[in-house]
This record gives C-alpha cells, structure tokens and sequence, in this order.
C-alpha cells in the first residue's frame, strides 16, 4: 500500500497517517496480520520525526486497528473493533450536515455513502 | 613530476563528460534530473534538448582537455595551473546540465507534465534493510596495521591506514539514507531497485576498505622497492576508480532497465527539491544525508543547516584549492634558513620548523648527493622542495631541502633519528656544518 504525507495541508501528519492506514484496512489493502513499517523505517523513508509516526501508530493501538509487539513491530489487528467511538460518530454527523448545508437530498446522501463503503469491498 | 600530475588528472573531463552524457538516458523516470512520463521522453522538443545538451557537453570537455595538455607545457606555476584546472573541471561540465535541466523543467510545465507538490509517499511493503556485517570491514584494518611489525617508526602512518579503512564501514554505514527506491505503486519494483543500490553501495566501500589495506601494505614496500611499489600503487588507483565507476554505472544500467516501462498513470515526482537537478533544497525532510536519485552515490539536503555547512565547506574548498596552488608553488622558492647557536640546530621554512640540540647530535657531515631510492613516506615533495618523512635503503630520514641545491647537511642523532638539511643558499648550510664542529 502507498501511504502519501503532504506536507502543505492543514491535517497534522500524524492524523495523515492514522487516517490512511484506517482506509487501507477498510479497502483492504492491509490484511489482517500484515506487517507495517517500523517506526524508524517509516520516519527515515518520508524525512518525518519519529515521533509523527509514533504518536499515529499509539493512536491507531488505541483504536484497535493495529497490534505492536516489542520484537515483530506493528502489524494490522486480526479482527477490526466492533465498537464506533464517541469521536467517530461525531465527525460523522459534522459530515452530514455540510452535505444537508451544501444541499445533498437525502438519497444522494445515502448512495453516496453506500459507494464510499463498498470501495475495496471486492478486492 | 609535472609530466606525473597532469596525467594522474587528464583524463576527468571524458569521465565526467561520460557520466553526465548517461544521464540523457531515462532511469526511475528521470532525464537531466527532470522526471518525465513515458509520453514526455519521445517528445520531439524534448529530443533537441537532449541533443544540444550532448553537443555542449562534449564540447566542454573537449576544451578542457586541450586547456590541460596547453597547461602542462607551461613552465613554472605548475601548481596553480593544475589547481585552477581541476576546480573549472568539476563546475564547467555541470553548466550544459544545469542549463538543460532549466530548459527541460520548462516545457513539462508547459506540457502539464507536473504532479501535486509536497508530497510524500511511502510503500508499507518495503522491506528492512540488511546492513552488512562489521566484522568483514576487520580484516582489512588488520592488514594495514601489519606494516608496523616491519616498520615501527612509521606506526602513526599506517595507523591512520587502519583508521581509513574502518571509515569505511561508517561511511557506508552512515552517509547512506535508508529509503526505498520508489518509481511508481509497484512494490516488487521498488524492491528491486532498493536491494540493487544497496548491494552496490556495500560493494563499493568494501571494496574501498580492502583496497586502503593494500595501499598500506605497498608503502611498506617502498624504501626496498620504490619504483616497484609506485607502479603498483598507480594499478591499484586506476583499479579503485575503474570499480567506483563500474558499480556506478551498473546501478544506472538496472535502475535504466527495471523501470523501461514506468512512468504511466502514476510516478513520483520530486523535482521541485531538486535546484537545477543537482542540489537537494526540502525543508520538510529532516534527513541531512540522502540519496542521489539516480545512481547509488550521496548528498545533502541543503534545507538542514548540517547540509548547509557542508556544503559551504566544499564550495569553501573548491574556492581555496587555486590559492593552494599559489601557496605550493611558491614552496618552490621559499627560503629554508639553518641556524645554529650555543645549544639547537634550526631549520626552518614556512610553517616547518626542526629543532635539534646540539648535545643530541651523534654526527654532522656535508653530502654533495641525496641518498639513492629516497622516497617520501609523509610530507611534501614538489621539484623545489623537499619536506617531511622520507625513506631510503637505511630507514627513514627526515628531509628539509631543495633537491637542486647541494650540499645536505647529513645529522645523525645520539637515538638514531637522521636528518638531511639544505638551504637554498650553499654557503649557509657550509657554514652552519662548520658552526657545529666549533
């Protein structure tokens, strides 16, 4: 999987990477079990602190999305968490509104969202 | 010697006319340092630049090569010359490139050949990185440690050996940046092209480890064999930079065939860090050392003051080399004064200075000859001037004199420490050989 970090958006490259990673599992092109980069690996291969990468694999920890282990590093959770957080649901619903606010009826909002979640589904 | 040191430099401006003249050749995308899509490379504007750009170059090293052999037959000032024509062979050959990499940026923007910038990717299936193992850099700091069983009195020389050849293992360790070798979403590709540059880089400063052990094992030849271990020393030179060039080229040769067929939808494109295609500018890497895209050498990011101030050092060095040549040729003149009072003997030239006392002195004889098979071990010898630690069929023999101007003042002190003492001025070293007999 091609991870990209850019460097002029607004978006803290730590949440660049979370995020990424996140989609990748969803579209599956991290399998349950696949190894990631080191942290040193990862930070030496794109020029960022090691910190970036750390604080976005201790985020990802949290969430359950991924495992670390002190000698095989970290690699993709085999089984995804079941429970949608607090926080989730919250950018959620921000989400939507700006899509009721833009002026998205309610079906193209719902068949939007259906194809942005069955991308990746059949790879 | 003149003859030796234009030589030993001549033959620059082909390679480099070589190297750069390789560089027409699309590898990882890149042409001239400006990365094109497949389209971009058969383009007809595109082809006259690259043919202009041939022209310039062979025209550049063509001059340089006649500027050098005119410069060798210019007697005096042999130094300065030499020192001159080396710094405007290492810029004037990168002033088509320079030039061509502007022209060639020009048109992709023109064509919309650009990609998003700030950006960068990495691939999650790039594998770690093997270092090779420390103990094979070992046996050659061993080895050219060895020479001091045979010769003690020279034990700081082929130390400072041993230490070249273990630099070799932080040089390969450290002035290397661990980052995959992306062209586009292919992984195995990718792969490849990291594992080859690695191999390669490893390769090459083995190699360089080794060959600093021999060059150290053929000093220890020199004061029984001197023209036997100058020959072999220059084989081995011509070795080491037949294989630097060699593994360079055979890097680009697989980075040229492995990605023929890149450059399609997607490929990275990192051009706007790259200052006329040769200087790395990006503020938002905080690597100081990094890798040269194309081929398997180093440089610096000049966006981290680390990179900043070496690069100032080597613009600083390249901007000091003509005054050298003025300050060694004018060794060749500069006056070497003997004194000798109630208790030291003095000789003195420049920023030399030997200091004997008088009461350490064993003998103090005039020679109307240097010894036979005298050869410098550490110091200078330029036609003129003679300075620092030789060697000849007794050992060593420190030297201070202008080979042109006998007699030597030949000392042997009480420990066994030799001296050969000469001003420019006869009379003067006559002179100080009587004051010490007084």
């Amino acid at each position: 999987m091609i991870l990209q970090f850019d460097f002029s958006s607004d978006e803290a490259l730590y949440m660049q990477l979370r995020n990424q990673i996140v989609a990748g599992i969803a579209e599956g092109k991290l399998k349950p079990g696949e190894r990631l980069p080191t942290i040193r690996a990862l930070a030496d291969e794109c020029g960022i602190n090691m910190m970036t990468v750390s604080k976005a694999y201790q985020l990802l920890k949290s969430e359950g999305y991924i495992v670390t282990d002190r000698r095989s590093g970290a690699s993709v959770a085999g089984s995804s968490p079941t429970q949608i957080s607090e926080a989730t649901m919250k950018a959620l619903r921000i989400c939507i509104y700006e899509m009721r606010i833009a002026g998205m009826s309610e079906e193209d909002l719902i068949r939007t969202c259906r194809t942005i979640f069955r991308e990746g589904k059949t790879q | 010697m003149n003859w030796i040191i234009w030589l030993s430099v001549l033959w620059l401006p082909a390679l480099l006319a070589y190297m750069n003249l390789n560089e027409i050749k699309a590898k990882k995308n890149i042409v001239l340092g400006v990365t094109l899509p497949q389209e971009g490379r058969e383009d007809a504007q595109v082809q006259r630049i690259l043919q202009t750009f041939k022209q310039r170059t062979i025209a550049a090293a063509a001059c340089l090569l006649i500027v050098g052999i005119a410069a060798m037959f210019i007697p005096g000032r042999t130094m300065t010359l030499f020192m001159l024509w080396t710094v405007l062979t290492v810029i004037v050959p990168y002033i088509p490139y320079v030039l061509a990499n502007r022209d060639l940026k020009r048109l992709k923007t023109e064509r919309g050949w650009t990609s998003a910038s700030r950006i960068v990717y990495a691939d999650t299936g790039t594998e770690p990185v093997r270092y090779l193992h420390p103990l094979l850099f070992v046996p050659p700091v061993l080895i050219a440690l060895c020479p001091i069983l045979i010769e003690k009195g020279l034990s700081i020389m082929y130390v400072m050996m041993a230490v070249l050849c273990a630099l070799s293992y932080v040089s390969y360790r450290y002035l290397y940046r661990n980052k995959a070798e992306m062209v586009d979403a292919d992984t195995a590709r990718t792969a490849a092209l990291s594992r080859i540059r690695r191999y390669n880089w490893g390769k090459m400063w083995l190699i360089s480890s080794y060959a600093m052990a021999f060059i150290s094992l053929l000093s220890a030849l020199t004061p029984r064999h001197p023209f036997v271990s100058f020959l072999l020393l220059g084989v081995l030179c011509i070795a080491i930079c037949y294989e630097a060039v060699h593994l360079e080229m055979k890097t680009r040769k697989a980075q040229e065939k492995l990605t023929a067929d890149s450059g399609g939808e997607w490929y990275v494109d990192d051009d706007e860090h790259w200052l006329g295609g040769l200087l790395y500018f990006n503020p938002d890497d905080s690597k100081t050392i990094i890798n040269n895209r194309v081929g398997m050498n180093s440089s610096v990011n000049i966006a981290r003051p680390a990179g900043m101030v070496l690069m100032s050092f080597l613009v600083i060095l390249l901007a000091g080399m003509p005054v050298m040549g003025v300050w060694l040729d004018s060794l060749g003149t500069q006056p070497i004064v003997l004194s000798v009072d109630d208790r030291q003997l003095r000789a003195s030239s420049g920023m030399t200075h030997y200091t004997i006392e008088r009461e350490d002195i064993a003998s103090a004889e005039l020679r109307e000859q240097l010894p036979e098979r005298l050869a410098r071990r550490f110091g200078t010898a330029m036609d003129h001037y003679l300075e620092g630690t030789f060697s000849d069929t007794e050992g060593a023999v420190k030297l201070l004199c202008d080979p042109y101007c006998p007699p030597y003042l030949y000392i042997v002190t009480k420990d066994g420490k030799r001296y050969l003492l000469a001003s420019r001025v006869s009379e003067e070293t006559i002179q100080a050989e009587q004051l010490l007999k007084e």
